[in-house]
This record gives structure tokens, sequence and C-alpha cells, in this order.
């Protein structure tokens, strides 16, 4: 084949063709943590603000196996707010995404470790999502589809707003990528 | 080119431009169709009046006159609408496309340039049969939603047009591509179909043997349930067989009531059989799988006559399955898939499925496919033991002792000794399953096996890969192992417990096999 020998992949910052294992991986913008963890600590302290009025309330009787769950919960409450907190903080750090000339990787979790590597030439369509906290810090979640189905839909959630339009311009401008739309 | 002006000038509507082309109207045996696609419509929509109607029944004797009347009336709403459906529904041809106008109230227009055409299907529904009329089945890649009917066209003519986009793509794809000009042109001089698999019947009564297609029927027949079995219970007492008395404890020993038992078991069994066999008889009779320049045909049908064709470049893996029926029986299910999407009922659809053919002929099935395939040479590497381990402390172990703790404390050791037989079935699953994983690769594609009792081979192109997943918990790491997935447009087939540099290996030259080809994945 004519088309091999001028074959690489290499990782865009280096020049040689790097394993996905050699990978140096990127992490996510440090926004996108800490707009997690306000998220997190504005529900669950919604949460526990609903639980206090409750308790405090002078209008109607709670019945008392009621009252003892709320009061229960109300110091129950902040510990789980403040493990999951802990969690999202330490599963955020292990989000990381890397580019290759031919393909992006998502790599996340703490204990089950996964990393998704989606080929560029294959991706069908690709999306910009953005809620209405993540529009305010500017951040972006990009999704690339496939024909994989939709449950393999690949997201890199948390990124810069300009760095997704960046990459979602180098999917796009891939030389392969859409080919079968050429078809 | 000289390709698609033979075809033009046998369906002479292709060559004129869009502004030509006439409107034109489908045989009026289409009303035939409709009137069974309405008719269908209302028994789906209402199908659960059915049991109290039954129920009602006397009631309705009782008052023939308004029976006859809704009856009557529903048969003329039927006749009316497929009436008015065929007469709306219209359909033009010009170089290029297809144009479909249908729809009564809600008007839809659809406009399918032949190039986007994935699938041609022809299909021939039993009242189609005596004037050989056929109803064109035209696919697109996009969702359900968009596929074309042509519901009455002249067999004929249907072959014509089909053969005519079958050409204009192959057209389109040479201009795109030189590789695959040479291929086409290497292949017209051969365009006649070729045979390459036929099923006998006893072939379909061995499939219908060893796949049990009875779930369908089940489930159709689960509103008379309750009929039947008074009916059933009726007859066998006019036959001097009383049920319920036999299985009563009072009056039986539990010796007698247990082989009564079994003996029904095996009755039951045998009936479930018989028509499992009908099914497999029904959907597979004159089955032939024909191959023409590299379309795959497929046609079967007892009743209704389905013609399948699908591009060998859309095909994303071969499968080839056993469970142990079929492996005492020495019998392998092939099945050709492409893209499944998102629709998995229509999967079936979307496969070209070879039933119940011998090692023999599914490996030459294969062959044909992928002619450098090595499935039939190639050694399998064994998934780590350690799968057993997890699936035996993680689930088993913990289901075992909880039941046999609570077994022996509520004082009942018959059902815990009992119960140590499900137990043991289970733990024969994890060992077979485990058993059963494999995973090879060369150059060209990766082979997969695993399975049960039965054993599924897959074999697929590296290049048709979409996206690949790899994944690692703490405790694998540890020992070096990893699981990995690997995501086709058919679906995704993991391979669970490998070794780190084996699942690497498997992922990296899996990326690079398909970004160093330049072909298309369909």
């Amino acid at each position: 084949m004519s088309i091999a020998g001028d074959f690489s992949n290499t990782q865009l910052s280096s020049e040689q063709l790097t394993p996905l294992v050699a990978l140096q991986l990127e992490p996510l913008a440090r926004r996108y943590r800490l707009l997690r963890q306000g998220v997190n600590a504005v529900v669950f302290s919604v949460l526990w603000l609903i639980l206090l009025l409750q308790w405090l309330q002078p209008w109607w009787e709670l019945p008392a196996n009621m009252l003892q769950v709320v009061k229960h919960a109300l110091w129950l409450l902040p510990i789980l707010g403040g493990l999951r907190a802990l969690y999202c903080w330490h599963a955020d750090k292990h989000k990381h995404f890397a580019l290759r000339e031919h393909d992006i990787s998502y790599s996340s979790g703490i204990f089950f470790r996964k990393m998704i590597t989606q080929p560029v030439v294959r991706v069908q369509h690709i999306e910009l999502k953005q809620g209405p906290l993540e529009r305010k810090a500017a951040l972006a979640r990009l999704q690339l589809f496939s024909a994989g189905g939709a449950l393999h839909t690949f997201e890199i959630p948390g990124l810069h707003l300009t760095q997704a339009q960046q990459i979602r311009q180098f999917v796009l401008q891939h030389k392969d990528a859409l080919q079968d739309e050429q078809q | 080119m000289n390709n698609s002006e033979r075809s033009a000038s046998t369906v002479p509507e292709l060559s004129q431009t869009a502004a030509q082309a006439q409107w034109q109207r489908v045989s009026p045996i289409a009303i035939l169709y409709f009137a069974v696609a309405v008719l269908r419509f209302f028994v789906g929509q209402f199908i659960y009046l059915i049991p109290p109607l039954i129920l009602l029944f006397n009631r309705i004797k009782d008052n023939p006159g308004l029976a006859i009347g809704i009856v009557s009336s529903l048969l003329l709403l039927i006749v009316v609408a497929a009436i008015l459906k065929f007469y709306y529904f219209q359909y033009r041809l010009s170089a290029g496309t297809v144009e479909i106008r249908s729809g009564v109230i809600s008007k839809k227009y659809l406009n399918l340039p032949f190039n986007r055409i994935q699938n041609i299907k022809l299909e021939q529904p039993i009242f189609y049969r005596p004037a050989d009329y056929v109803c064109l089945q035209l696919d697109t890649a996009g969702s359900v939603h968009q596929e074309a009917r042509l519901v009455a066209l002249s067999r004929p003519f249907a072959e014509s047009l089909k053969q005519h986009i079958l050409d204009s793509r192959q057209v389109t794809t040479t201009e795109t591509d030189n590789q695959t000009m040479e291929q086409a042109a290497l292949a017209k001089p051969g365009a006649t179909e070729q045979l390459l698999n036929q099923r006998s019947l006893v072939d379909l009564v061995i499939h219908g043997i060893s796949n049990n297609r009875i779930w369908l029927f089940l489930g159709l027949a689960a509103p008379f349930y309750n009929q039947l079995a008074d009916k059933i219970l009726g007859v066998l007492l006019k036959a001097g067989i009383d049920l319920p008395a036999m299985f009563d404890p009072g009056q039986q020993s539990w010796l007698l009531i247990g082989l009564y038992a079994l003996s029904l078991t095996m009755f039951i069994m045998l009936l479930f059989t018989l028509f499992s066999v009908l099914g497999s008889v029904l959907s597979f009779y004159g089955y032939t799988l024909h191959k023409k320049q590299d379309n795959y045909i497929r046609r079967s049908g007892l009743l209704t006559r389905h013609e399948v064709s699908m591009k060998l470049s859309r095909l994303q893996w071969v499968a080839l399955k056993r469970d142990w029926l079929d492996m005492l029986l020495g019998r392998v299910n092939l099945s050709f898939e492409q893209i499944n999407g998102q629709q998995q009922q229509f999967a079936t659809e979307q496969k070209i499925m070879v039933p119940s053919v011998t090692p023999a002929e599914a490996s030459i099935l294969l062959t044909d496919a992928y002619p450098d395939n090595q499935l039939s040479s190639i050694s399998f590497s064994r998934i780590s033991r350690r799968f057993l381990w997890r699936y035996v402390l993680l689930y088993w172990l913990p289901a075992a002792l909880i039941s046999q703790l609570l077994f022996w404390l509520q004082q009942q050791p018959v059902l815990a000794l009992l119960s140590l037989i499900p137990l043991s079935l289970w733990a024969l699953l994890i060992v077979m399953r485990w058993y059963r994983y494999g995973y090879a690769q060369d150059d060209t594609y990766y082979y997969l096996r695993r399975g049960y009792f039965g054993v599924d081979y897959y074999c697929f192109a590296k290049y048709k890969l979409q996206q690949v997943q790899f994944k690692q918990s703490w405790l694998m790491r540890r020992s070096g192992l990893c699981s990995v997935k690997l995501v086709m447009a058919s679906g995704a087939l993991a391979v669970p417990f490998i070794t780190e540099t084996d699942g690497r290996a498997l992922l990296e030259q899996g990326l690079t096999a398909l970004q160093r080809s330049n072909k298309a994945w369909m």
C-alpha cells in the first residue's frame, strides 16, 4: 500500500508515534471542578435548609417517627454532602483528555479507570453543549457521535469554551473526517 | 457508464430529468396491501380488547345486530382507508432519485437520491403471489422513518429498478475511489447471481429444533391462556383424563404425580418444538443466499417472501453462533451483521442470517466474505483466571453463603439442599464463560470467541472499528490486567480480564489499522 508509507500518528505536541499508554493527558478546566463543587454545595445546603425549616416550623405537628427521621437527616445530610464533594473533587481530578493526530482519548475513574479512544475518521457529527451555569463559567461539553450508537457517545465535559471550539475545529478539519459524507 | 444506460433503457423513466417525470400510482392490488396494513394497525392498537370481548361473547350473541353493525362498519372503514391510501400514494422516478408522496390526512413527501440508499429489500406477501407483484423497500442509513416503500410494483419492473439503483451506487463510488473502480471493472463480467448457499427443509427442521422460536408464539397467544386452559381441560375430561384430580396430592401418591408432571412437561416440550419447527419453516422456507457483484441477496419465506440485499462493504462483522443443541447437531447459525443503529427491534432485519449450516459451509461462507481470514487456523488466547475469582467472590460466594445461612436458620434442610442445584449450575456457568472466552488478532481482523455451553465466534475487520475502550480497576492494575471493549457499528464486544500488554496491543493495532486504511466503514 502506498498510503502506509507516509502514515504517522503522533501526539500533536511531539513528533513521534505515541502509544496510548504514553499519552500526555491534559486535565479538564479548573473552573469545571469548582463549578461542580459549587453546585454540590448549593444542592445540599438547600436540602438541609428545607429540613431545618421542617424542624423549626411552628405551624404543624410532625408525627414522632418523622421527627426522628428529620433529626437524623439533619446531621447525616452534611456528611453525605461532604463525602460527595470529596468524591467529585477526586473524580474530576482523574478526568483527562488527550489528542493525537488521528484520535481523541478521554480517561476517567478513581478506582475503575477507563479510557475511551475515539478515532476522528469515524466521527459522524459533533455537538458542543452548554448548560446555563456552564455558559456563565465559559465551559462546554464536547460530544462526538459515531456509528457505535447512542450508548457509545464520546463526551469530554468541562472544557474551556475556546478549547472545545478548537477541538471541534480540529475534528472538522481532519483530512479524513466525514469522508463518508462525500461518497 | 454503459451499465446505467442499459438499465435506463429497461426503466424509461430513469433517463428523464425531474421536471419531465410524471407522478404515477402503483398497481391497484396495493389496496389489498394497505387494507392488511390498516387491519394490522387496528389489531395492534386494540389487542388488549380481545380478552374482554371473548368474555362478553355471550352478551354479543344475544345482540347480534349491533355486533354485525360494528364489524361491518369497521370493515367499511378499513376498505375506505385502504382505497384512500392507495389513491394518495404516488411516486415519481427520475434520473438519480425516487420521490414518494403519501398520506391521506397528514401528507408525507420523501425525496430519496439513489446514492443514499443503503439496502434494498423485496417483499412478497402471499396475496401478491398470483400476479407476481412485490413491495420494494428502500432503506437509508438514517432513521426508520426515512425508509421508502413502493408498495406494489410488478416483479420485472422492481428487479430492473433495483438493479439500476445498485448500479448507480456503484458508479458514484467508483468516481470517488480508483481502487473500487478496478474491483468493479473486474466484477462486471460476472454480473450474474452466484448461489452461495441454500437450505433444505431438513435444515430448517433442524433449525427449528435447535433454536426455539416458540417465545414468539407464546407471546402472541398470551391473551388466550385462560380460555385455552379451560378448553384443554374440558377436552381432556371428555377423553377420560382428569388433570386436576391427577395432580391432587390427596388422591395420588407423590411418585405418580412426579411421573405425570414429567410426561406432561415432555409433551409440552414436544408441542413447543413442533411450533418452533413450524416457525422456522415459515420464515426460512426456500432459503437461498446469492452473491451478485458484491451484494449479498437473501430470499426466504413461506407466506410472505422476503428478499434482503446487503452490500459487502456494509458488513460489520460475521458471527458464527452455536448453542449447545447446535453443538450436538453439528450446526452453526451464521449471520452477516451490519449497522445496528439505535433500533434494536429492527436488528433482525438488518442482518443476513444463514440458519443452521454445517461448520464446513459456514467456513466457506466466511471465507467468501473475508477471503484472508484465519478463523479456522488461528489460536485463541485465554482470558485470565481472575475472571473466575471475580465472579465467584463478588457474586456467587455471597449469594451462596446467605442463601444457605437463611435456609439453615429457618430449619429448611430440604430447601437448602435443593438450592445447591441452581448454585452449582451458576458456578458451572461462570466456569464455562471463562473457558469459552478467547481472543486473537492478525493484521486485518479481530477474532473473538465467547459463550457458555455453546460457543459464538465473531470475526471482524479492524478498520470497521468505531471506538475503543480500555478499562482497569485498581485490583486489575496491580495484577497487570485490563478489559477492553471494541465498539462497532453493529454493536460492542468486550474482552474482559486480559493482560495489559495484550489489551493495549489489541487497541493500538486496531486504531493503527483503522487510521491507516482509508476505507469507509460502510
